[in-house]
């Protein structure tokens, strides 16, 4: 039941991403979608194997759920905070889309935790903002520097 | 958590320098586009796969000395396998190993990351609790055909916005 639910909604999410009407390059959107994975990915086994902070229950349902969504429906979110943010002119704007997202992938983040799927031990609730505001952070960071590398002219040598 | 800095950890930091050599001498061919576009695809593609199989319930197998995320693992995700994938590249391109030279070229490659994983195992940078080297004999090569298309595809999508792939 847990995995068909987790299923819809990555699934509601790829098909929303793939309707959505991007300003991003389909190369800018592969690279950003890697990176914001592999943040949460990282954040999830380091907490999951090293700190013991966030629990996955032994039982294969589970751990697909939380598959799915550090592979598709965080990344995705990701991705389109960026999409967004590129759209966005004054600087408050932009402010609050921040700290708008920060509360969505938090809320999702805690989300699990309700049904289940990452239970968080020993937590401080604080951690999961600072947590996703960094990765907000560094992917805005990689997605400038990616941006002057894809779209300068290129003179062959 | 009981991480010790043994010889596994050497091998790691040895094999690791050894790739990151390579990709030193192999990064000039590409461009600093595609180069990000190889590396940052095998960062998510290896660390998703390890984290899947190490993680529960499958729990196949382990880097170094315990089942944590260990350093050395995440020296192999940041420096091996892009280095790896950045030679492999390198070598198919620069060659023209297309065709069914591409078929003999995967081959290869594949004999070479089965002995590569069987070192690994042997100097206990890879315990397999469970996972079996056979297993790995299909990975190999859907992992180079993947790798191709992805740069194949890479390189169709630069050309698109006047971007000269062998150029910096």
């Amino acid at each position: 039941m847990i995995l068909l639910f987790y299923a819809i909604i990555n699934a509601a999410a790829v098909v929303f991403f793939v309707r959505l009407k991007k300003r991003l390059h389909i190369l800018e959107v592969m690279m950003y979608w890697f990176a914001a994975s592999y943040m949460y990915q990282n954040l999830s086994a380091l907490c999951y194997m090293n700190f013991k902070t966030l629990i996955i229950p032994d039982q294969l349902s589970y751990e697909l759920a939380h598959f799915l969504s550090r592979i598709l429906l965080y990344p995705a979110l990701i991705v389109v905070f960026l999409h967004v943010y590129l759209g966005l002119g004054s600087f408050l704007a932009k402010l609050l889309l921040a700290v708008l997202y920060i509360g969505l992938l938090t809320g999702l983040e805690w989300m699990d935790h309700w049904l289940g799927v990452v239970v968080h031990k020993n937590w401080h609730f604080w951690w999961s903002l600072v947590f996703w505001l960094s990765t907000l952070l560094v992917l805005l960071g990689f997605m400038t520097a990616f941006r002057k590398i894809l779209f300068r002219r290129n003179v062959p040598k | 958590m009981n991480v010790t800095f043994d010889w596994n950890e050497w091998f790691a930091i040895f094999a690791s320098s050894i790739a990151f050599l390579n990709f030193l001498i192999v990064r000039g061919y590409f461009s600093a586009a595609m180069v990000v576009i190889v590396v940052m695809y095998n960062i998510f593609l290896v660390s998703t796969i390890d984290y899947f199989l190490i993680a529960t319930p499958f729990k196949v197998y382990i880097f170094g000395d315990n089942p944590s995320y260990e350093l050395s693992g995440g020296l192999f995700h940041l420096f091996m396998y892009p280095s790896a994938s950045l030679l492999f590249l390198f070598l198919y391109d620069k060659f023209e190993l297309y065709g069914h030279k591409t078929v003999w070229y995967i081959l290869g490659w594949t004999c070479f990351a089965l002995l590569f994983e069987w070192i690994c195992v042997y100097n206990r940078f890879l315990v397999y609790t469970g996972w079996k080297l056979y297993y790995s004999i299909p990975t190999y090569p859907i992992a180079a055909v993947q790798l191709i298309l992805l740069y194949r595809f890479a390189t169709r999508k630069l050309l698109q916005i006047g971007f000269d792939n062998h150029y910096k």
